[in-house]
């Protein structure tokens, strides 16, 4: 069967600078995935490059077994996009946007569409240019779901909405990861938001994925973990999966990026020491992996 | 900090915020370079061609301030963050009061390096009221429509009518008039509070520049509509329907006629109609360019939209640029050439023919070109525009050079318009098999 999308080595330059180095990932039906990363780690150009607007200095993108940048509209009409910045036209106002959209996809559920309109309160007969920036993102999301695609992308979504439309929208994306046949990737930098709805975490840095995998085992991976001796530590301690050590008088703090159970009687008998361990959050994680 | 220094570093920092890119700065540089080496060899060497770089330096710097000083100027005022600059409003003021000055010793530097001996000294203050006019005039229509100054330069062109009539008038009252609207200015200029951030539309970027154009034109009816498409809506940037681009050449259609009137009072008959002719032919081919450019900033926004592969998408950007540029260069050239027809300079029909398909195959090597050099240059707009642009150019001065265009003393009546299209022909053997080819290959990642 063939998935969604599938990135296989996937190199991506852009001005002579290597963005994306070797990425390989898929994504599944039913997956909602959430892509983060610092300003500048390459989100936005993974997600245009998934989306076939760029092409890849080596390696494959792929939607549906087809390359990216060779899709034809039978699978464009399976995907829905939203971009960063919204590309919504000026001079036309809400219900104009709908009445175009409609005529071009294939499938468009209205009831839907009314509902979001009223819950999310976005005024349909104004001039796109006389909307805020918030009411413009709810529309440019509104159309990217209407069609209910198999594939969701969302650039920063939530960027531009106050709190209660964010939740409304997570809301949104939750009943999308209901049903199984479809899957989403959106970027952020609002972490709680991924906790609340993400099942698949993409942590980009420096053009690799830092951490790729479920949201649940990426949270029981990593460990802070304090060691509590009779003497002040001043040594460095050298144990596998430890990316950062400080100490501080008769303790020091350890975190750990790959945490098994059984490390915490190995660090009790190796330093003679009271050893406690605290799991960290997605926003503690993402600190972690970043600094 | 002693006084000079402290002079030198306000200097640098109100130069660095009125040319805020440093290519800008860099060209203003290198034109002052050449305006004062030019200006050495001619005054000490006694070298008089010389003097043909100082005036063309001076053209350049000049325009190059037209350009940016009053909407920079309407900016920084506008900013939160260079009002905590302290006197950053009385220096742009000065700044302005400066430049005009030297814009008015440039200009009469120029005539009087043109025809010796020809004006008297009491021009310089001729030339000053009505360059004063001019940059306040720009600064004052800069605050309320960004970009649209740039039309005042047309008052140059009568500038030495102006100042015919000016002489006639006493000297005093002259001077009156220019320290009464400086201080007028003045006035205006130090007690006026923008009501929000006004962005310089000529260094945000195409696509910032676009949306923002896009945004402001929605306010007004001429450009409101219904689309037909989102294909063709977001392609051309605007409502596709027929009614709604009708209506978005109704401006044009009034505001032309009426340009007009003035031309033929000012240039003559005999100007007016080679003015003409050359401005319906310089839109004919200017239409090209402009919606060629315009595509291209939005080609990426429709990837997803579009019913097929990126082969499939070039065919779609074909139709469209035809169906656009098609009826505008019908109507455009056939006015112009039906002047032609009546006027003094028709040459016979096999040459308006070749004329006229000159003037389409620039069209489609508008096109090709500047695909070419998008695919190459990896969506470089800049660079993309700088090709297609360029060979419009090259066409408008060969069209000059045939005497097709206008008749100039130095156009060569006799040659040939074969000597225009067959170099199209061979450059768009050049570009067409790469380009149909190459567009399988195109980036529309994030143009700029």
């Amino acid at each position: 069967m063939s998935v969604p999308v599938l990135l296989n080595n996937l190199q991506r330059k852009l001005g002579g600078v290597t963005v994306l180095k070797g990425i390989s990932a898929q994504v599944l039906p039913g997956q909602v995935i959430a892509l983060l990363g610092k300003n500048g780690a390459g989100k936005t150009t993974l997600l245009e490059t998934i989306l076939g607007f760029g092409f890849p200095a080596s390696g494959d993108a792929k939607l549906w077994d087809v390359k990216a940048t060779e899709i034809n509209g039978e699978i464009k009409q399976r995907i829905g996009f939203v971009p960063q910045q919204d590309e919504l036209l000026a001079g036309l106002n809400g219900r104009d946007h709908l009445d175009l959209f409609k005529a071009f996809r294939k499938t468009w559920n209205q009831p839907l569409v009314d509902r979001l309109i009223t819950e999310w309160l976005i005024p349909i007969d104004t001039s796109v240019g006389k909307m805020s920036v918030g009411q413009r993102q709810k529309l440019s999301i509104m159309l990217a779901m209407a069609h209910e695609p198999e594939l969701l992308i969302l650039d920063e979504p939530v960027a531009s909405l106050d709190p209660i439309a964010r939740r409304q929208f997570l809301q949104q994306l939750v009943e999308i990861a209901a049903d199984e046949n479809r899957a989403v990737i959106f970027s952020t930098h609002i972490v709680s938001d991924v906790e609340r709805v993400a099942n698949q975490v993409w942590m980009l840095r420096d053009g690799v994925f830092a951490y790729q995998g479920g949201l649940d085992e990426l949270k029981e991976s990593f460990a802070r973990v304090t060691l509590i001796v009779n003497q002040p530590i001043t040594q460095k301690i050298n144990w596998p999966y430890l990316i950062k050590q400080k100490n501080s008088g008769n303790q020091t703090q350890l975190t750990f990026e790959k945490w098994l159970p059984e490390m915490e009687q190995q660090l009790a008998q190796e330093f003679l020491a009271q050893v406690r361990v605290e799991f960290l959050g997605l926003e503690d994680i993402f600190l972690e992996l970043n600094q | 900090m002693n006084g000079v220094s402290n002079y030198v570093s306000k200097g640098m920092v109100v130069f660095k915020l009125l040319f805020p890119t440093a290519v800008l700065r860099w060209v203003v540089i290198a034109m002052l370079t050449i305006f004062f080496a030019a200006l050495a060899v001619k005054e000490f060497l006694q070298w008089e061609l010389a003097g043909a770089v100082v005036l063309i330096a001076c053209i350049n710097l000049g325009l190059i301030c037209i350009f940016t000083m009053p909407t920079q100027m309407v900016t920084l005022a506008s900013s939160r963050t260079t009002s905590y600059l302290g006197n950053v409003r009385s220096l742009l003021f000065v700044s302005l009061l400066v430049f005009s000055l030297l814009l008015t010793l440039a200009i009469c530097w120029g005539w009087n390096f043109t025809q010796p001996n020809y004006y008297s000294s009491l021009m310089l203050l001729g030339v000053w009221l009505v360059s004063s006019l001019i940059l306040q005039a720009s600064v004052l229509i800069s605050s309320r429509l960004p970009g649209i100054h740039l039309f005042l330069l047309v008052f140059f062109a009568i500038l030495n009518d102006a100042i015919r009539w000016l002489e006639l008038y006493s000297p005093l009252l002259i001077a009156l008039i220019i320290v009464l609207s400086w201080a007028f200015f003045a006035w205006w200029w130090l007690n006026w509070c923008p009501v929000k951030y006004r962005v310089n539309p000529f260094f945000i970027g195409r696509v910032a520049q676009q949306k923002m154009a896009l945004e402001r034109r929605s306010n007004f009816w001429f450009f409101s509509g219904s689309a037909k498409s989102w294909l063709g809506s977001r392609l051309a940037g605007s409502p596709d329907g027929l009614t709604a681009r009708s209506k978005s050449f109704l401006p044009g259609l009034v505001i032309t006629p009426l340009g007009f009137v003035p031309g033929y009072i000012i240039m003559g008959e005999a100007w007016f109609k080679s003015f003409v002719h050359f401005f319906f032919l310089f839109f004919a081919v200017g239409v090209a360019q402009m919606v060629q450019s315009n595509y291209a900033l939005n080609v990426s926004r429709i990837w997803l939209y579009s019913p097929g592969n990126r082969n499939e998408l070039f065919s779609l950007l074909q139709k469209r640029f035809w169906s656009d540029v098609l009826p505008f260069t019908l109507a455009f050239a056939s006015t112009a050439f039906g002047l032609n027809f009546f006027s003094d300079a028709w040459r016979g029909a096999e040459a308006r023919f070749y004329f006229m398909l000159s003037l389409f195959l620039m069209q489609l090597l508008v096109f090709h070109a500047f695909w070419w050099a998008y695919q190459r240059t990896q969506a470089n707009l800049v660079l993309s525009n700088l090709l297609s642009g360029g060979l419009v150019l090259w066409w408008f001065l060969m069209s000059i050079a045939t005497g097709f265009l206008i008749k100039f003393p130095v156009s060569w009546q006799d040659l040939s318009p074969l000597w225009i299209v067959i170099p199209q022909c061979a450059l768009l053997v050049m570009f067409y098999k790469p380009v149909q080819q190459g567009f399988a290959r195109v980036s529309l990642a994030r143009a700029g």
